[in-house]
């Protein structure tokens, strides 16, 4: 016998069957499933419709106490006034030009174009030589004071982590190899971009440099990375400028940090033949058409395609599609138009 | 017991290495080795976050294991930020 609650987990192919074969209690519990399927369906659609409130990128700036740990003291938020440290204050001001100037210039609100919170942690850790985004938040450390110095305090360092968001937030970039280093890549060109217009300088008197603020006399170079000559920033840097020369290697998730250094030169390269606000829109469109898995040539292609419906619709220059094939060619990635 | 800390990865980019050798209370050591055999979850969205891989041996038995940012154990950390201090 089919009693209504053994009916209940039978599947409902099952039951359709008992009930076609004439078992009344079975067609009952069918369609008492059915109904509170129905039920089910209407509430979830009913939860997907609502449209959650959208945000207003607020800061919010934490001290960790040169400790490890992630907001631990709140020091400065939206709207309130300077506090007597320096780290704190740069790190409220470099986050607000950074999130303005994507707010303005693309119209996405905050990270997430959601206007989700821009939380910062300053003082990370004891003499930590770092910055990095961990999927909700940005942390900050101050630096050994022999080779680095406070993180928190340079406008291409927090563009640099904040652009991490954004990716994440738009085309989800895994961290590896290709897409990862594709990652580090829109990091580094929205750091430099937004660099350039912090300094309110053009592209022919800015440096191209990473991270030149955050290096002391001590350290054996003049910055992090270079956009504009890959690998002579530092006496470690590795970095390509041509596919030739190519990382295969496994250290840093597959040559993340190192591989970008090719894109990184065709991105500078890009600029100098079309400027760099045609730049940043065609790279802002692009990242938004990119995919967790997408490659060197599909950011190629995609360049070149985000550039055919902007130049469409008279938003950038007439040369840009041959503008990014001979950027990239140079750096031996050979756009292949159909 | 000898140890061997790699960390790579990072804004920099820039791969760090430490090797030398350390005396331990027992307690402290059998502690530093606990740390190293759990496994802890990763970050999927951690970004320019430092990867560490820390190795002791002890003449007999070689323990490794690799952490991140979001998982590396409060006990290794600190060992961690003490050589990097006393090799500055």
């Amino acid at each position: 016998m089919c009693t209504h609650a053994q009916c209940y987990i039978v599947p409902p192919y099952l039951l359709e069957k008992l009930a076609k074969h004439g078992n009344n209690s079975c067609k009952r519990a069918l369609n008492d499933t059915g109904r509170i399927a129905e039920r089910r369906r209407n509430s979830l659609n009913n939860l997907l419709l609502r449209k959650p409130e959208e945000g207003k990128g607020e800061r919010f700036i934490y001290d960790s106490k040169n400790q490890f740990e992630q907001r631990l003291e709140l020091v400065r938020k939206e709207g309130q006034e300077a506090v007597a440290d320096s780290s704190v204050n740069k790190a409220y001001e470099t986050s607000g030009f950074v999130r303005d100037y994507f707010k303005d210039t693309f119209g996405l609100n905050s990270i997430d174009g959601n206007g989700l919170d821009i939380i910062s942690n300053v003082h990370y850790g004891e003499g930590y030589n770092n910055a990095y985004w961990d999927g909700d938040e940005m942390t900050y450390g101050d630096g050994d004071g022999k080779e680095f110095t406070d993180f928190a305090s340079a406008i291409d360092v927090v563009a640099h982590e904040l652009t991490h968001g954004v990716t994440q937030f738009l085309a989800n970039l895994e961290y590896q190899s290709q897409p990862g280093a594709l990652n580090e890549h829109f990091s580094d060109v929205f750091g430099t971009i937004i660099k350039q217009k912090y300094l309110k300088q053009d592209i022919s008197e800015a440096d191209w440099l990473i991270g030149d603020s955050v290096v002391t006399e001590g350290f054996p170079g003049l910055a992090i990375r270079s956009m504009k000559a890959p690998g002579t920033a530092n006496d470690f840097d590795t970095q390509p400028d041509h596919m030739d020369n190519y990382y295969n290697g496994s250290g840093d998730n597959q040559g993340v940090h190192i591989n970008s250094g090719i894109p990184n030169k065709a991105f500078y390269l890009c600029c100098l033949e079309i400027g760099i606000d045609d730049c940043a829109l065609i790279w802002f469109e692009t990242l938004k058409s990119l995919w967790r898995t997408a490659d060197f040539n599909d950011m190629v292609e995609t360049l070149i395609r985000t550039a055919e419906e902007l130049i469409s619709e008279n938003k950038v220059s007439e040369k840009a599609i041959e503008a990014i094939g001979n950027s990239f060619s140079q750096v031996g990635l050979t756009p292949i138009v159909a | 017991m000898k140890y061997q800390i790699n960390i790579e990865g990072g804004f920099t980019g820039i791969p760090k290495q430490f090797e030398g050798e350390l005396k331990l209370d027992k307690e402290v050591e059998k502690n530093m080795l606990e740390a190293l055999s759990v496994t802890h979850e990763d970050h999927s969205h951690l970004r320019d976050g430092f990867t560490y891989t820390v190795k002791f041996s002890d003449g007999k038995e070689v323990y490794e294991s690799q952490f991140n940012e979001s998982n590396l154990p409060e006990n290794l950390r600190r060992f961690i930020t003490d050589v990097q201090k006393k090799s500055h």
